[in-house]
């Protein structure tokens, strides 16, 4: 177990060189010179070029570039924007924001796509499950800008339960909604999965089993249906999470929530390679981690898995 | 006479699957039970009995209506409400089904199952006490103590199936109820396992119903018989009034597709001609990935095996499961040089042969797999699924449905099918489809494993009788597995015995049958069920099975687990466990037993 452990966190220290050089290529790939586009209209003198070109070093080779940059991070300086700001300051007033909207997009969607999943698989065929199968199916076709605008507009605006944005009142009941929407799509898959799953695991020989024991229904759902069933909406859960971090884009534009997606999007246009890696990067490790937490997680659930060490 | 202990009245079991119509499983059965008395259930496929059960127990799966009377020692079980149920279920009525991999809850340990019964109908009961409750039921059922930590899919089925039993049994139950319990394990099992269900029904006075397709298996363990056909008991009486004077023409239809091991087959032995399959200390082994408790290494499951099959001769392969009967097949017709060993087909040394001689042959040795449901593509038709090979083969097109429908002919199937899918098919059927597939290409050499494992009584019958036909007019040569010795009794005119990966004796059928020389042998045909119930009660002198190890056994393969182990001093048991015992052959039998020259023990 802990050779295990061990070996999955040396796994990702060659992905995390790996990924950090093919997206530093990437952006270096990117097509206009980040420093004339900061000029914008009115264009920029030469000497101030030269001079944000060796600031930034953005003179330098490839390879160079990506070198000092790994020495920045290795000593703690994520480098600078073009704005003057420390790259380590905004991934601190980003991250969390977003980390918080993630776990509760996910708790959204993991309890309440359980609940109604189990529900539903228990009473396939009834009305409780028709509907519920009609509105995931709903939520899976409407694009989430949709969601989100009208959720904004009818809960925020009209009835006024709810904050409309967020901006820098980050609280609980003003990510509640954003959490929501960015956790629509996945709760109506956690939904339909857990319903298939539990539907199928009530046929299976060991809940027979169990219930000629004299095992009352509830103990059976509860003891043996339900432990069964997670081991799939388990794994699901496990690789949403980087997904609902890295793909929160549209629900921070509406909700105006200075988060990971829309400074990794200014970034981007801007051609800021140190931004833009260094976000990443740290997806990708969140990533990482939180598929090893899944594997564990499956070794607990069921029995039958191994760890391969 | 006493109180009935179960007394079952006119009862209906419908079945309301939607638009398909009504299926009607039970149609007015009367079935009465004294306390303490083992009844036999027995009947084709489809004749109602697991409706019965279900119903009984009040597990009619969903869209499952009864209607009738069945009452439970006085108590009225039709309509009963759910809580009342599971109150009865456990310390009034209990079940055993028939094994599989998930008939326990795979991600809890087996021991917890036990202790959860247990705690739950008494409730005052404490964890410790639980648990050694736990521990002296594994004993009774004959499980080692290490078990009661395992998870389910760390045991062999005929642990499971002991576990089942300890889970029956644990709150003393008054009905016991088995639904084919013993019809997916080796007959040596089989032997053990359902002497262990008697064992636990004496410890507890309880009446038992045994749910049986295997007469066998009724004769050797029942008092009283009920014989259902479409959804009616057509008959019920003492075990040996039944079995000598059936009185419904549907039971005398049972009896007589009962397989008797001790009949001999008749027609002629072939002249054997030139070897087709031979084979010459094989040895195969399997990789062993992070197992159970994370061992890693190889498992042996075939240990330096040599047979020969001559033209026109059919010889089967039998042992228990995971004695290497199948892994010989497989390695033998994956036409791939083996590791470790030679195999010859029809003369080509398959460690030398190359691609388009390996082509060659593949057209000439076919083999028609266990599991035919898996076997046949289920997109694809009956005709084109046995016209496949054609195409490989490169017969003509305009051959190629001649061919097909002369194939389905001499399985016994009607042209009509050409255009069915798999899933339309029975179980049967399927298996002669597979059969048409090999035949269709004209092979020399024709492997079939287990060729009625799991069908009905008389469709197995009828299989066999087919196999018997094609083995006469076609002069087929067979290898056929299997670890059921009445079909072997019936097909084969050799016989070889594996066990752990071994021959330990191979010799003619009826003088295999007639005076089994290895000790193995004789365990084996004293644990087959015979369809008479004078006939004595089947036993299992080898307990135990095999199960995967990594570790070869240094001498004997049956060493821990010979019968006449008890007759042997300690320095002939040495003996055993340290030397391997060679083949040694004589008038036309080959044994591997340091002590054949001591004769049969009495």
């Amino acid at each position: 177990m802990v050779r295990y452990l061990g070996r999955r966190l040396l796994q990702a220290v060659p992905v995390f060189f790996g990924a950090t050089l093919l997206i530093y290529f990437m952006v270096f790939a990117l097509p206009g010179d980040p420093v004339l586009a900061l000029g914008g209209d009115r264009g920029i003198s030469d000497a101030l070029a030269a001079q944000l070109r060796e600031q930034y070093n953005l003179d330098k080779p490839f390879i160079v570039q990506y070198l000092l940059y790994l020495q920045g991070i290795l000593t703690g300086d994520f480098g600078t924007t073009f704005a003057g700001r420390p790259v380590g300051e905004l991934i601190a007033s980003a991250f969390p924001v977003t980390f918080q909207l993630a776990l509760m997009a996910l708790a959204f969607e993991a309890i309440l796509g359980i609940g109604a999943g189990l529900v539903a698989g228990l009473r396939k065929g009834k009305l409780f499950d028709a509907t519920v199968l009609v509105v995931s199916l709903l939520v899976i076709a409407v694009p989430t800008f949709v969601i989100g605008f009208v959720l904004q507009f009818v809960v925020g605006v009209r009835w006024g339960w709810l904050p409309v944005t967020v901006g820098s009142n980050v609280s609980f009941t003003s990510l509640l909604m954003p959490a929501m929407v960015l956790g629509a799509v996945s709760f109506a898959y956690v939904l339909r999965l857990t319903r298939t799953s539990v539907a199928e695991n009530l046929s299976a020989d060991f809940v027979r089993t169990a219930t000629a024991k004299g095992l009352s229904r509830r103990r059976v759902v509860n003891v043996h249906v339900l432990r069964n069933s997670l081991i799939p909406v388990i794994t699901f859960l496990g690789a949403d999470l980087g997904a609902l971090m890295g793909g929160a884009i549209v629900t921070e534009g509406i909700f105006n929530i200075h988060g990971v997606g829309g400074t990794l999007f200014a970034a981007i246009r801007q051609g800021h390679a140190p931004t833009v890696v260094s976000f990443t990067t740290i997806l990708v490790i969140v990533y990482i981690l939180a598929n090893l937490l899944v594997d564990l997680l499956y070794a607990a659930l069921d029995p039958r898995i191994r760890y391969d060490d | 006479m006493p109180d009935p202990l179960l007394d079952v009245r006119d009862l209906h079991v419908r079945f309301g699957a939607h638009r398909s119509g009504e299926v009607h499983a039970v149609r007015g059965v009367d079935l009465r039970m004294a306390p303490g008395e083992v009844l036999g259930l027995v009947g084709g496929s489809g004749a109602g009995k697991s409706a019965l059960v279900s119903a009984v127990l009040g597990l009619l799966p969903h869209g499952g209506t009864m209607t009738g009377s069945v009452r439970f020692e006085g108590t009225e079980l039709v309509g009963l409400g759910d809580r009342a149920f599971s109150a009865l279920r456990g310390p009034g009525l209990a079940v055993v089904f028939q094994d599989s991999l998930s008939v326990l809850d795979p991600v809890q340990r087996v021991g917890a199952q036990v202790v959860e019964v247990l705690r739950l109908h008494d409730r005052a009961l404490s964890r410790a006490a639980a648990r050694s409750r736990t521990d002296e039921l594994f004993a009774l059922v004959g499980l080692p103590s290490g078990v009661v930590q395992a998870f389910a899919h760390e045991v062999s089925g005929g642990m499971r199936q002991r576990v089942g039993i300890a889970l029956a049994i644990a709150c003393s139950p008054r009905l016991l109820i088995a639904d084919e319990p013993t019809s997916a394990l080796d007959v040596t099992v089989q032997a053990q396992v359902l002497d262990v269900l008697d064992r636990a029904r004496q410890a507890s006075g309880a009446g038992l119903l045994l749910v049986t397709h295997d007469l066998g298996v009724v004769a050797g363990w029942t008092d009283r018989v009920a014989v259902m056909h479409a959804g009616r008991v057509v008959e019920q009486a003492g075990v040996t009034e039944l079995f000598e004077a059936p009185r419904e023409p549907r039971t005398v239809t049972l009896l007589r597709a009962a397989p008797d091991p001790r009949t001999p087959r008749h027609g002629r032995r072939p002249d054997p001609g030139e070897p087709v399959l031979e084979v010459t200390d094989l040895r195969v082994t399997h990789r062993l990935d992070a197992g159970p408790r994370r061992r890693r290494g190889q498992v042996v499951a075939v240990d330096g095996v040599s047979l020969t099959v001559r033209r026109g001769e059919v010889l089967a392969l039998v042992g228990e499961s995971g004695a290497g009967k199948t892994s010989v097949v497989e390695q033998v017709f994956a036409l791939s040089p083996p590791r470790e060993g030679g195999v010859r087909v029809l003369g080509h040394d398959l460690t030398s042969a190359d691609r388009a001689t390996r082509r060659r042959l593949r057209g000439q040795a076919q083999l028609v797999v266990q599991d035919t449901t898996d076997a046949l593509d289920p997109r694809m038709s009956v005709g084109s699924a046995v016209a496949e090979p054609l195409a490989v083969a490169r017969v003509p097109r305009r051959e190629r449905r001649a061919r097909v429908v002369g194939a389905l002919e001499a399985v016994g199937l009607g042209p009509g099918l050409v255009g069915a899918y798999p899933h339309e098919l029975s179980g049967g059927e399927r298996r002669r489809v597979a059969i048409a597939r090999a035949l269709v290409v004209r092979p020399t050499l024709l492997a079939l494993d287990e060729p009625v494992a799991g069908l009905d009584v008389s469709v197995a019958a009828g299989l066999l009788g087919l196999l018997a036909d094609l083995r006469d007019d076609l002069g087929l040569t067979c290898l056929v597995v299997t670890h059921d010795l009445a079909a072997v009794r019936r097909l084969a005119d050799r016989v070889a015995v594996m066990v752990g990966g071994r021959v330990v004796e191979e010799a003619s059928t009826d003088a295999l049958f007639d005076s089994p020389a290895h000790p193995y042998t004789r365990a084996l045909l004293a644990a087959v069920p015979v369809p008479d119930p004078r006939a004595p009660r089947p036993v299992a002198l080898v307990t135990g099975e095999r199960l995967w190890t990594a570790a070869r056994a240094e001498g004997c393969c049956l060493a821990d687990r010979c019968p006449l182990l008890a007759e042997r001093d300690d320095e002939r048991e040495r003996r055993c466990r340290e030397v391997e015992p060679g083949l040694v052959s004589r008038a036309d039998r080959t044994v591997a037993c340091h002590w054949w020259d001591l004769g049969p023990s009495r």
